[in-house]
């Protein structure tokens, strides 16, 4: 990739509310860099899907801009922003059956004109392979499992190449041999390819172990910043409002597990 | 070691490219078929007479020649249009309302016109042309509505859907009252209408309808990227750079166009909208690229066959067309829906 000054996604201070007595997010001001992880953790309704949405320019905040490489994200041509920014959504919602080489060729579609070039086929026989789901290629994706679903979902959203790529709970329905297999995945991409990930995540341990900085979000509030600073018995408990503990694993690796308080 | 993962690889990826190119040959393949098909099935249609089927028709006279140019040849040509356009505002239907269950008639431009059709009975209108023209009209209305209601940046594809039906049950509604009040002989005419007819059309007709359905065909299939990527999902759509809004309206202008001309000259000739694109995608799958020519060829087999079964089934009588296609596609629908164990839609 070229290098590109100010290879970031930034937040500056967006305000966003879906009306006027609820604010979810109040002047939330965060980047997401080049070979960057960053986790988005918070409750429920806490404003993650939200700030994807933000992003994707589907919503429009009330103050604040976003900018995607130094451009504001709304002034962008469609096609131009999703050549920088890949989604995957937490589930597939087809409205008819796709095979899976279908389904993820569609990432190509800021690329394509009438008809899919041989890169594009290309490209998507490539990610393919990469995730060891070359073997399913023509199955209907609406017969696959969840574990394989979701991995369809990731491959679209690689195939995209882009420069970021945003994840809204792609551990959600997995297994967790499937969680370590996607997220060790998304970190090899991030690390090689120096590909800049938001990642929505609901389990703190994966989250502390996987991402480089956290954005932890509550009630019209958040906290910012590297992963080992922010994540800490008194912010989790105040955040999500349940007693932690923490345990240290006694290994070399020295990784702290977080687990509520159950009465 | 990594020299032989990376050949292996390679090798995956090469062979995954040639299945899909080579499944995409498959489906033009199977669209040239469905193309001869198509054309054989317009041979018999244009062959066929109240004496029995056959792909040659008789020039044996001159009234056979003047038959054939001013009455059967305008006929078979407006059975293709229909068929095309209905074909193509269900899978277009289909498509933006993200539903099987879509189709023009469910978008209520079908009750719109025969309510529209049924008030220029009412009112007795001097000509046939006055009918074609309230029919349309009230067809467009209707599809104002749904546009009104698709401008609305909210609103789901179920709105449309449960907007679509709400109106088809007012139209409905209307259409009941007029035969409530009108004559028996009114009451005949309206009811005769909806049955479906393509005796009614002449060159003029014909020319008009292909004015308003062939032009959209194509503008529709360059949508099929588009479309393709609304499958998967809006929000997807719109994260993949598609203007999922200006999209639906887009489409619903065509529909509104294609079908309100098929219908407004015809009558009501149920099913081939949602039952076609059914077909087709259980042949060519849901990439609207070959799904939509396959959903037109289906449509133009439909309609041909269903309008040669009319005319010879029980001759000299001509039992309406509205009739046949669904007892034709029916249970031709049903057989195709049993026999294959896939399922094709979520």
């Amino acid at each position: 990739m070229s290098k590109i000054k100010n290879n970031t996604i930034q937040f500056n201070d967006i305000s966003f509310s879906y009306n006027l007595y609820n604010t979810i997010l109040e002047n939330l001001s965060f980047s997401v860099g080049e070979g960057e992880i960053v986790g988005l953790l918070g409750p429920n309704g806490s404003g993650k899907t939200t700030i994807f949405k933000l992003i994707l320019a589907l919503l429009k905040p009330q103050a604040g801009s976003i900018l995607i490489q130094g451009q504001d994200n709304r002034l962008m041509a469609t096609f131009e922003r999703a050549k920088k920014v890949a989604y995957a959504p937490q589930d597939f919602t087809n409205s008819f059956p796709t095979t899976v080489f279908e389904s993820v060729l569609m990432g190509r579609r800021p690329y394509i004109g009438w008809g899919p070039s041989e890169t594009d086929i290309q490209r998507t026989a490539e990610i393919l392979e990469s995730l060891d789901l070359s073997d399913l290629a023509e199955r209907q994706v609406n017969r696959m499992s969840g574990g394989q679903k979701q991995k369809v979902i990731l491959a679209r959203a690689l195939v995209q190449d882009t420069p970021f790529v945003l994840l809204d709970e792609p551990t959600g329905n997995l297994d967790l041999r499937r969680q370590v297999e996607v997220l060790n995945l998304m970190r090899n991409i991030s690390q090689n390819k120096r590909i800049g990930i938001l990642i929505a995540l609901h389990d703190i341990n994966m989250a502390s172990y996987y991402t480089d900085k956290v954005v932890l979000l509550s009630d019209n509030n958040y906290l910012y910043g590297n992963t080992k600073e922010i994540i800490n018995k008194d912010t989790l408990e105040k955040i999500y409002g349940v007693d932690m503990n923490s345990y240290m694993v006694v290994s070399e690796s020295k990784e702290t597990i977080w687990f509520p308080k159950i009465n | 070691m990594g020299g032989f993962f990376f050949a292996r690889w390679l090798f995956m990826a090469i062979n995954t490219y040639n299945n899909f190119v080579i499944l995409q040959k498959k489906k033009l393949f199977t669209i040239f078929i469905l193309f001869l098909f198509a054309i054989v099935s317009i041979l018999i249609a244009l062959g066929s007479d109240e004496e029995g089927l056959s792909f040659i028709p008789k020039f044996s006279s001159d009234m056979d020649n003047k038959i054939f140019l001013l009455l059967r040849l305008p006929r078979i040509a407006m059975a293709v249009l229909v068929g095309a356009g209905l074909a193509m505002s269900g899978t277009l239907a289909q498509a933006i309302l993200r539903n099987p269950l879509a189709s023009p008639f469910t978008l209520g431009i079908s009750s719109g016109a025969s309510f529209g059709a049924a008030i220029s009975v009412f009112i007795n209108v001097m000509s046939v042309w006055w009918t074609i023209v309230w029919a349309f009209v009230f067809a467009m209305a209707t599809s104002a509505i749904i546009f009104g209601l698709a401008r609305i940046k909210n609103s789901r594809p179920e709105t449309l859907i449960l907007g679509g039906v709400a109106v088809m049950f007012l139209f409905g509604a209307g259409t009941s009252l007029l035969q409530f009040l009108a004559t028996e002989f009114q009451i005949q005419s309206i009811v005769f209408w909806g049955f479906g007819n393509l005796g009614r059309a002449g060159w003029t007709e014909v020319a008009i309808a292909a004015v308003c359905i062939i032009p959209p065909l194509p503008f529709a299939l360059r949508l099929s990227w588009d479309l393709n990527a609304l499958v998967l999902g809006e929000e997807t759509a719109q994260a993949l750079g598609v203007n999922y809004h200006a999209l639906r309206l887009k489409c619903i202008a065509l529909i509104s166009l294609m079908s309100a001309a098929a219908i407004c000259f015809t009558g009501l000739i149920g099913f081939i909208g949602l039952v076609s694109p059914h077909i087709a995608r259980m042949f060519l799958g849901s990439e609207h690229r070959y799904l939509m020519p396959g959903a037109i060829l289906f449509g133009v087999i439909l309609v041909s066959l269903s309008d040669t079964l009319s005319r010879t089934i029980w001759s000299p009588q001509v039992v309406p067309i509205g009739i046949l296609t669904s007892f034709l596609g029916v249970p031709f629908f049903l057989w195709i829906l049993l026999r294959n164990k896939k399922e094709y839609w979520n």
